[in-house]
C-alpha cells in the first residue's frame, strides 16, 4: 500500500477527481493548502502596503493505492493536473503501514478497496 | 446654495413639502443600500477567487454610474422631452412637470439609485470573467445614456409610454427589464466561464462560494425594496392610502414567490433549493414593481406566485441554451421584468384585461416592455461587440483560472492564516 499526495492547482482539482473515478480510484481526501515553490506569485497589497512572503493556493489531494495502482494513480495524476508550467505543483508517495475500516474493521489491503 | 432654516412654517405648502422631502430622502437612502445588498448577493454566488472584484465591480456601478446620471443622465431621463429624448444635460431648475413636492435634487438622487440599481443588475451576469475598465467604461455609457432614455420614455410627463398611459410604476420595464436583458447581451457577448460547460456541452455547476452571505444580500434587497415601491410615490402627503397598497402588494407578491420557488424546486428535485428562493423572492418583487399601485393584494399574490416559477424555469433554461449567468439575474429581472410589465394589463383593477377593462391597457403594456427591452439587448450588444473587437472584454485566461481578485486587485477575500 502507497500513500499518494499530490499538491496541484486548485483549477485542476476537477478533473484530477473525474480522472481517478474512471479509473476506478475513487477514494481520494481533497485539502485546500497555502505554499511556495519555485515560481513566482502575484503581488498582493493590502491597503497600500506591499506584501511579501506571500502564499500560492494550491490543493493537496491524498489518496492511498495499493502498490499496483500506484503508477496508473501517478499518471492520472500527471495527465490532468499538468499546465507545463512553473507552479504545477509536485507528488509525494510513501509507504503505509496499515489500514484499517472504521465500519468493519477490515484491516490492510481489503480496507482501502 | 440653500440655507439652513429652523423658522416655522406658515405655508402649508412649505409644510407638504418639508413632510415629501423626509418620505423622499429616507426612501431614497434605502434604495441605496440596495447596494451593498447586489454586492454581497454576488459575491456570496461567485466563487471566492473573484469575490472582490465583484465588489469593485457593484462600487463602479454606484460612483461611475451616479455621476454619469448626475452629469448627463438626469437631463436626459427628465428634462423637456420631444417624446424619445431630451437635450438637456445636469440637474435642470425648471419645473419637471411632474407636480413635484419635492426639490429637482431630491429627485435626482432618489432617481440615482434607480438608475445605478438597473446597471447593478448587469455586473452580476458578468461576474468571474469581465475586464474591469471595459465595464466601467459600459457603466458611463449606460448610465449616462441608455437607461435615461427607457426612463424618458416611461417616467418623463412628455415621453411617449407616459402619453400613451403606459404604466410602469417603479419600473419593472425601466429598471429591471432595462438591466436584465442588458445583462442578456452582455453575457451572450462576453461567453460563459471557463468549466460551465463540458465537452459534451452539458453545463456544470459552479457554486457559490459564500450561500448565507448571498442570502443577506437577498434580504437586504427585500428590504430595499419596501422604499423602492413605496418612495416612487415621490410624496407621501395625500399618498398615504397608496403607500400602504403599495407596501403591501409588494411584501405579498415576493412571499408568493418565494413560496412558489419552494413548491417548484421540491416538486421537482425532492429538496427545497434555497439559492433558487431567493430568486423567487426577488422574481415576485421585480414582478409587482410595476403595478402595484394599480392591483389588488390577491392579484398581487398571483403575481408573485407567477413569478416565482417563471424564474425557476427560466434559470434552467438560460443555462441550457449556453449563456452564463452567475446569479441569476436575467431570469430575475430580464423575464420577470417583462413579465411583471405585462402583469399590470392583465390585473390592474382599472384597466386591466382580466377585470373588464379590455386588451388596450395589455397591448400598450406588451408595446412598452418589448420596445424597452429590445432597446436594451440591441443597444448593449452593439456596445460590447464593439469594445470586444477594440479594447477587448474578457480577462485572460490565466487571470480566470487563478482568480481576477488576485491578478487584477493583488488581494484575497479570505486570508486564510492569522
Amino acid at each position: 500500500m502507497k500513500k499518494v499526495e499530490a499538491i496541484i492547482r486548485p483549477s485542476k482539482l476537477k478533473a484530477v477527481q473525474r480522472g481517478l473515478k474512471e479509473a476506478n480510484i475513487p477514494c481520494i481526501t481533497a485539502v485546500p493548502v497555502k505554499g511556495t515553490g519555485l515560481q513566482k506569485t502575484y503581488s498582493e497589497r493590502y491597503r497600500g502596503t506591499e506584501q511579501s512572503l506571500i502564499m500560492s493556493n494550491r490543493t493537496l489531494i491524498i489518496c492511498v493505492v495499493s502498490d499496483e495502482n500506484v503508477d496508473l494513480c501517478v499518471d492520472i495524476i500527471l495527465d490532468n493536473a499538468s499546465e507545463g508550467n512553473v507552479g504545477d505543483g509536485k507528488i509525494f508517495i510513501y509507504h503505509v503501514e496499515d489500514a484499517v475500516r472504521i465500519r468493519s474493521r477490515e484491516r490492510g489491503i481489503s480496507a482501502i478497496v | 446654495m440653500e440655507t439652513i432654516n429652523t423658522l416655522t412654517a406658515e405655508d402649508p405648502q412649505q409644510l407638504v413639502n418639508a413632510i415629501d422631502s423626509v418620505w423622499v430622502a429616507i426612501c431614497a437612502a434605502i434604495i441605496f443600500l440596495m447596494e451593498g445588498g447586489f454586492a454581497i448577493l454576488e459575491a456570496g454566488f461567485v466563487r471566492s477567487k473573484n469575490a472582490m472584484s465583484i465588489i469593485a465591480k457593484v462600487m463602479i456601478d454606484v460612483v461611475f454610474g451616479g455621476i454619469a446620471f448626475y452629469a448627463v443622465g438626469f437631463g436626459i431621463a427628465y428634462g423637456n422631452s420631444n417624446g424619445w429624448f431630451a437635450f438637456d444635460m445636469g440637474i435642470t431648475t425648471d419645473d419637471l412637470g411632474l407636480g413635484l413636492t419635492v426639490s429637482n435634487k431630491l429627485f435626482w438622487f432618489i432617481q440615482m439609485g434607480f438608475a445605478v440599481a438597473a446597471i447593478s443588475i448587469v455586473s452580476g451576469a458578468v461576474a468571474e470573467r469581465m475586464k474591469l475598465w471595459p465595464y466601467a467604461l459600459f457603466v458611463l455609457i449606460f448610465t449616462a445614456v441608455m437607461y435615461p432614455i427607457a426612463a424618458n420614455w416611461v417616467w418623463n410627463p412628455n415621453g411617449w409610454l407616459s402619453l400613451r398611459g403606459f404604466n410602469d410604476f417603479a419600473g419593472s420595464a425601466a429598471v429591471h427589464a432595462m438591466g436584465g436583458f442588458a445583462a442578456l447581451a452582455s453575457a451572450i457577448v462576453l461567453g460563459p466561464r471557463l468549466g460551465k460547460y463540458d465537452d459534451n456541452g452539458a453545463a456544470q455547476a459552479i457554486p457559490g462560494h459564500n450561500l448565507p452571505l448571498a442570502a443577506v444580500g437577498g434580504f437586504i434587497l427585500w428590504f430595499g425594496w419596501f422604499a423602492f415601491n413605496p418612495g416612487s410615490t415621490l410624496g407621501a402627503v395625500g399618498n398615504w392610502e397608496l403607500i400602504g397598497s403599495v407596501a403591501t402588494n409588494t411584501f405579498l407578491a415576493s412571499a408568493a414567490g418565494g413560496i412558489s420557488t419552494m413548491a417548484y424546486t421540491y416538486f421537482r428535485y425532492g429538496q427545497i433549493d434555497i439559492t433558487m428562493m431567493i430568486n423567487g423572492v426577488l422574481a415576485g418583487l421585480v414582478a409587482i414593481t410595476a403595478g402595484c399601485n394599480v392591483v389588488d393584494p390577491n392579484a398581487a399574490l398571483l403575481i408573485g406566485f407567477i413569478a416565482g416559477i417563471l424564474v425557476d424555469i427560466a434559470v434552467l433554461y438560460i443555462d441550457k441554451i449556453k449563456i452564463d449567468d452567475p446569479v441569476g439575474a436575467i431570469a430575475v429581472h430580464g423575464i420577470n421584468g417583462l413579465f411583471g410589465t405585462i402583469a399590470v394589463g392583465l390585473f390592474a383593477t382599472d384597466g386591466g384585461l382580466f377585470y373588464g377593462g379590455g386588451s388596450e391597457l395589455v397591448i400598450t403594456q406588451l408595446i412598452g416592455v418589448l420596445t424597452i427591452g429590445s432597446f436594451s439587448f440591441i443597444g448593449t450588444y452593439l456596445i460590447m461587440t464593439i469594445l470586444k473587437k477594440t479594447i477587448g472584454i474578457r480577462v485572460p485566461e490565466h487571470e480566470e483560472v487563478v482568480g481576477i481578485d488576485a491578478v487584477a486587485f493583488g488581494v484575497e477575500s479570505y486570508t486564510t492564516f492569522e
